[in-house]
């Protein structure tokens, strides 16, 4: 098996044990992202020669005893987490040539633990979209069968741990960006609870939405990194100060007398048969176990969408206000006058997706509308937290759907904008409720596509989400693309 | 409600975006679609409920008064699409 | 028509922290341009803004000072506009939850009391500065003040006039730099102030239309553009047509305001809560904490030095206008233990330095030191001229003031056996001059006076040297 199959846990053994050093391991990668990138297209920047010169690092700290498990781990970051020194594009013409010079908070934690970073990884433009087709770098193909969408907006990030062209990536999740794409290329993803990870340095899409998280090749791994970027951060006001927490403890404890719920309006119309299938399957072999699951309600859940793309709009339409083309960024060359050097700039340096939705935010604001559409969002939202914070009361975890269907053909709903919002259904009103969504494969579509079951948490349960998950996992196994699962 | 062309063109010049005139009429359509649905919103009974700005129980987060960045002009203008002699540019800005 | 003036002012002011309000970056005016500037500031990607507490204070601060209500839960709010010096093309402002509301000041206009009400006070932050290129064709944009924390103070309309908007800038003004939270350089733009005006029948309950002129930087160009202003919108009136709802620039080299329409046409600022900071509440003990902070109030002052010290009113406010200068007297009449000496000094040679210097010389002027040169006055030990020539040698070296006496020989002659040969010297010196005494001439006496204090160099003791030389007068008139 090659090395590119393994896990954190056993890459890092491996390295551990000299079987391998960093450096080699490092060009193993690099030399199939040179190999597989072309069809794939994960990957937006490779940068081959500061990844070579971490490997070095790494390997001195692993010479020395370093302890850390992410020592010498290559990994991929996506394309919104700003990365000093290597460009950071958001998969846009407006930060095309955008360097940083500053690292997101993660990307210090990651670096700060001898990670080997990669590169960057495409996505949807500015994390907008379910598909990672709206991207100027062009669409992320699904390594399961690349006619289809690797999903989004971390479509990247995920194909990239499905296709072995890192051993693991950060995401980001604002209404399913992590959990959706997670589960069409059968990887495992998590959106840890609001708060948990600093969003500093992540150019912000939805400033109250917005979490990083990681993609791994497994529960255990992701357990590894969540223990790495977990934590308070200074510079974000929003990040919570508590108790250092290691989530690689418990994962073993299993689910006995754990509660499920099963929220009744999530398995009610729209979704796919198969997925329904291979979820309430994950289910009963949660319930063999020993789990036991119960119907719980959530009769708000059904407005999440519409008030999830008014917050989200509303918020990106200010976040993205910035980008004017003056103090970096796209500038239109054409601009005679300062209003036209806002508009051209914006106008030129935009996609198609990134404008609708900063018009929908700019018109849910504005006078005459902020009342009936922002405001209403806002109290909806509360109604959705309530919902969840009562179905609490009668289960552990809710297990769900993460998407209606699995991975669907590249193209395919480009062109209707509403449909592609109202995919987000299962996965938006945890973002409005800011808790912890972690996604586990658990089967496979008429199509051969993988299917991956959202297991949804109290706020700060992620050490409990991924016990249950690691439950799962060992119950169904991992899934590789090309593997007869 | 129905949104036009016009509507569109408002909202645009809020937001400061230009549109080419042929890209107009589809964007308006779709928009008119994603408005119809999200108008959904206004028609739910919220009752007394109270809108929910944070999700966090979180309050006071302060950072002390502390002087603590260093002058680092040159590297910051270096992201900067056209600059001169350390300031950025932009068109004249006349004040009528 | 007998017409009434209704003003209302939305005065800003920079807080005086270290650092900006969202950032470590130093707050400070001037400097290269964009040397005071970080990613937070210059609103790059990804960045999050941490609120300054100090700047929270400072407002709440201001807000006591003004007998505000403390807003016990207030928040952030983004404020949405496209300007070339604004990076993030949002403020973050206060929207409906200002940190102050409800407050009141008390200003006085010709001996009267007024109360003004304050609407509210919020916390925000200031924008950078734009410049015209020499070069080229262009504008530069320098961000070092963007970020600096800044109050914006909106005022009840409650002023009826155009002296009542300056006094009432003044009082607010003086009121910031009591409190120490702004240091209210006006030139350096720290404090401006936009005039919201409008005129109405006298007797009409229904406000007019108003303008609003912005940025007017001095307590002259405040009254100056609001007398100008109720003139031109009276003349509108007056003509049969209509004031227009709109914002003004005040040009105070020409004396007059000019239309900025179009430029503010259906700005919809989009308000929303800031979701990168997260909401503040002040306690009672914060509250009271910084209630403990704020020193004696211009007026309460003012009152005190009327009736405990028997300052007379016109004095004790113009002293207490400034805090400089009140902080002087205080410390002056502790010291020589006479305040009325300590203010009159203060309202004749102080106040002509002052014209004359402007007001950079009360920094070179202790309180204390002032009141040990009075204090040698009061005890008679040195003259009136004396003490003036002991205070510019003061001001100019810094020297103690015993030691300028000392050096300078400014000392009170008392040497009776000196002050007799002096004057002995005098009577010989001048036979006319004691002749046209003897004739009755009480002229004569007050040249020997003279005579003999100039014999003294200036130090004598006028008494003594009247008694001594009415004593030797006497006696040679009796010879
Ligand atoms: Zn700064």
């Amino acid at each position: 098996m090659s090395i590119l199959n393994k896990t954190i846990k056993e890459t890092s053994e491996l390295l551990r044990a000299r079987k391998i050093g960093v450096v080699e391991l490092t060009r193993e990668y690099i030399k199939k992202i040179e190999k597989d990138n072309e069809n794939i297209n994960c990957y937006i920047t490779v940068c081959e020669k500061e990844a070579l010169d971490a490997a070095e690092k790494a390997q001195k700290l692993i010479d020395e005893g370093e302890a850390s498990p992410l020592c010498g781990i290559p990994a991929g970051i996506k394309d919104n987490i700003c990365t000093e020194g290597i460009r950071t594009t958001c998969a846009s013409k407006m930060l095309e040539n955008f360097i940083p010079p500053y690292s997101a908070t993660v990307v210090e934690k990651l670096l700060g633990q001898g990670a080997v970073v990669l590169g960057k990884l495409n996505m949807d433009e500015f994390a907008m979209g379910g598909s990672s087709e709206n991207s100027i770098f062009g669409p992320v193909r699904n390594p399961w069968d690349n006619t289809r969408v690797a999903g989004g907006s971390s479509g990247g990030s995920a194909a990239a741990v499905s296709a072995n062209m890192a051993c693991f990536t950060l995401g980001s999740d604002t209404g399913g960006s992590i959990r959706q794409p997670a589960s069409f290329c059968g990887v495992v993803g998590l959106k840890p609870t609001y708060g948990l990870v600093s969003r500093y340095g992540l150019v912000a899409f939805a400033s109250s939405l917005d979490q990083i998280g990681p993609l791994a090749k497994d529960v255990t791994d992701c357990a590894i990194i969540l223990n790495a970027i977990a934590g308070f951060d200074p510079m974000d006001s929003t990040s919570v100060n508590k108790e250092y927490e290691d989530y690689t403890q418990d994962l073993e404890k299993g689910v006995q007398g754990i509660r499920i719920g099963l929220p009744k309006e999530f398995f009610d119309i729209g979704l796919d048969d198969d997925v329904k299938e291979a979820v309430l399957n994950a289910v009963r072999q949660l319930e063999a176990l020993g789990g036991k699951a119960y119907e719980v309600g959530l009769p708000s859940i059904k407005h999440s969408v519409p008030a999830y793309y008014i917050i989200s709009s509303s918020e990106a339409s200010a976040n993205l206000a910035r980008y004017d083309g003056i103090r970096y960024g796209y500038r239109s060359s054409k601009a005679r006058d300062i209003s036209e050097l806002y508009r051209l700039s914006r106008g030129e340096g935009f996609g198609r997706e990134v404008k609708r939705r900063i018009l929908l935010g700019t018109y849910a604001l504005s006078s005459g509308y902020h009342d009936e559409l922002y405001k209403k969002a806002l109290k909806v939202r509360r109604m959705i937290f309530n919902d969840f914070n009562n179905a609490f009361e009668n289960c552990d975890v809710i297990a769900a759907p993460s998407y209606p269907v699995a991975s669907f053909k590249i193209g395919e709903n480009i062109q209707e904008p509403l449909k592609m919002y109202l995919g987000d259904i299962y996965t938006a009103g945890v973002n409005l409720a800011g808790l912890p969504g972690l996604v586990v494969p658990c089967g496979r579509d008429k199509n051969g596509m993988p299917i991956g079951i959202q297991l949804i948490g109290k706020a700060f349960s992620e050490k409990l989400l991924l016990r249950v998950g690691y439950a799962l996992e060992k119950a169904v196994g991992t899934f590789r693309p090309g593997e007869g699962n | 409600m129905g949104i036009d062309i016009e509507t569109i063109k408002k909202i645009a010049n809020l937001a400061a975006i230009s549109f080419e005139e042929n890209e107009l009429e589809g964007f308006a359509r779709d928009f008119d679609l994603i408005i119809g649905y999200m108008e959904q919103l206004s028609k739910i009974d919220t009752g007394d409920i109270k809108p929910m700005e944070h999700v966090l129980p979180v309050q006071n987060v302060f950072r002390e008064d502390e002087d603590t960045n260093q002058n680092n002009r040159d590297e910051l203008i270096k992201c900067a699409p056209v600059s001169e002699n350390g300031c950025y540019i932009v068109p004249s800005v006349v004040e009528s | 028509m007998d017409y009434e003036v209704v003003i209302g002012l939305e005065i800003h002011s920079e807080l005086k922290t270290k650092s900006k309000i969202f950032c470590g970056c130093k707050n400070e005016f001037g400097g290269e341009p964009n040397t005071k500037c970080c990613p937070i500031c210059l609103g790059m990607p990804g960045v999050l803004p941490k609120l300054n507490k100090k700047a929270l204070e400072y407002a709440i601060k201001a807000g006591i000072a003004m007998n505000c209500k403390i807003s016990r839960f207030s928040k952030m709010d983004r404020k949405n506009f496209f300007y070339p010096d604004m990076p993030k093309a949002y403020q973050i402002s206060q929207y409906d939850l200002p940190i102050c509301y409800d407050g009141y000041v008390d200003i006085e206009v010709n001996g009267e009391k007024k109360r003004i009400g304050i609407e509210r006070i919020h916390l925000e932050e200031d924008a950078g500065k734009l410049m015209h290129d020499p070069f080229g064709q262009g504008s530069l944009i320098d961000h070092n003040r963007c970020g600096v924390p800044l109050i914006e103070i909106v005022t009840c309309p409650d002023v009826r006039s155009a002296e009542e908007a300056r006094i009432l800038f003044e009082t607010i003004k003086t009121i910031l730099e009591y409190t120490e939270v702004s240091d209210c350089q006006m030139q350096e733009g720290s404090l401006r102030a936009d005039v919201n005006l409008s005129v109405r029948p006298r007797g009409q309950k229904e406000f007019g239309v108003r303008t609003e002129m912005k940025n007017l930087n001095s307590l002259r160009a405040v009254q100056r553009a609001a007398e100008a202003e109720a003139k031109r919108q009276i003349a509108v009136i007056e003509k049969g047509g209509q004031v227009i709802q709109e914002t003004r620039r005040w040009d105070d080299n020409k004396g007059e305001s000019f239309s900025m329409r179009g430029k503010e046409e259906a700005m919809d600022y989009r308000y929303f809560p800031e979701p990168d900071l997260v909401p503040i509440v002040v306690d009672d003990a914060w509250l009271n904490e910084i209630k403990a902070s704020i020193p004696e109030l211009p007026l309460s002052r003012k009152e005190r030095y009327v009736n405990e010290l028997g300052i007379p009113p016109y004095d004790a406010g113009l002293i207490t206008m400034n805090k400089k200068l009140a902080d002087i007297f205080e410390e002056a009449y502790k010291v020589c233990g006479n305040p009325k000496l300590a203010s009159n000094w203060i309202m004749t040679d102080i106040l002509r330095r002052i014209n004359e210097q402007g007001d950079s010389v009360l920094d070179s002027l202790n309180g204390a030191k002032f009141g040990q040169i009075l204090l040698f006055l009061e005890k008679g030990e040195i003259t009136q001229a004396s003490a003036k020539q002991a205070l510019d040698t003061f001001l100019e070296t810094g020297e103690e003031p015993e030691s300028i006496i000392n050096r300078l020989g400014l000392k009170v002659q008392r040497d009776e056996n000196l002050v007799l040969a002096a004057v002995k010297d005098v009577i010989e010196k001048n036979p006319q001059a004691i002749a046209d005494f003897k004739a009755g001439k009480t002229k004569a006496f007050g040249f020997l006076m003279g005579q003999t204090m100039a014999a003294l160099k200036g130090k004598g003791d006028p008494a003594q040297v009247k008694k001594i030389l009415e004593e030797q007068l006497n006696a040679a008139i009796n010879e």
